[in-house]
């Protein structure tokens, strides 16, 4: 399964992976793009390492809402995601997701940190990446 | 839950599990229905198991059916596999795939085993599992 850091700026980068599973403890503080859905299971990937933000495939939202359920549980905990639709992206393929992922759904943190839905993932992650150390200081 | 018994004969065991990276060796030659994405990953991932049959959720097809594309992968592994709906079955629920799903994708191995695309997963799973079996 595909992982490669696209972009760092300072000491934040950028990493894709095809799955959240793919997680590992040295991508705490880092941007992370996959290709997994949203759904509860990706979310409590996501909490084992404390990552600074993580961006799913929606899986066409479905029943329930639950291809985005795990970004809003994200969301209550403070920690920015977002989606990029199912039919911009190839679910399974982070590097889809980054190169054609269009945003979908945000959670609150994430439009706290003024993303906004509609706008393609990468665009949006350069401009993010680039905010974040003035926002820091 | 995470990963869960829903059915058990003799023979077979039918396992729900809210992620395919869940699975376990124990898994081997059971009915696995995982309610990750049918995409790519999830096959490859699949097939370094010995599910009997495996079952995923579509995640609406999406570009290039992605989300069913694990279904083309196993077959050509010669494994059966199929697909729930997103809109029947939750995503990243095992249990809601096994109890509500309906089947909108089945490979050419799934269906020899007499899944149908229409079927409610459940259903087809008790038919097949009290299938005489001469296997």
């Amino acid at each position: 399964m595909h992982r490669s850091v696209e972009v760092a700026v300072g000491d934040i980068k950028i990493i894709v992976l095809d799955s959240i599973s793919q997680l590992q403890p040295d991508d705490a503080g880092h941007i992370i793009v996959c290709g997994s859905h949203g759904g509860t299971s990706a979310g409590r990937y996501a909490l084992s390492v404390p990552i600074r933000a993580v961006f799913y495939n929606d899986a066409g939202i479905g029943k329930d809402r639950a291809g985005v359920l795990g970004i809003e549980e994200l969301g209550r905990r403070g920690i920015i995601s977002g989606a990029v639709g199912h039919n911009s992206a190839k679910i399974g393929l982070g590097m889809d997701s980054w190169n054609s992922g269009t945003l979908t759904f945000l959670n609150q943190p994430a439009r706290d940190a003024e993303l906004t839905i509609a706008q393609s993932l990468r665009p949006t992650l350069l401009a993010f990446i680039q905010r974040l150390p003035l926002e820091q200081n | 839950m995470d990963r869960t018994i829903v059915l058990e004969t003799d023979q077979m065991r039918v396992i729900a599990m809210d992620s395919i990276s869940y699975m376990q060796p124990e898994d081997n030659g059971a009915v696995i229905v995982a309610a990750s994405n049918g995409g790519a990953a999830t096959g490859e991932h699949a097939a370094r198991f010995s599910g009997l049959v495996y079952f995923f959720n579509d995640a609406g097809f999406g570009k290039d059916n992605a989300g069913v594309e694990a279904l083309s992968f196993l077959e050509k592994a010669a494994i059966a596999a199929g697909t729930v709906s997103h809109d029947s079955a939750r995503i990243s629920d095992g249990i809601d795939c096994y109890e509500s799903g309906l089947l909108s994708a089945v490979n050419d191995r799934a269906a020899a085993l007499g899944f149908r695309r229409g079927d409610r997963l459940i259903e087809a799973i008790s038919a097949f599992v009290g299938m005489p079996r001469d296997q």
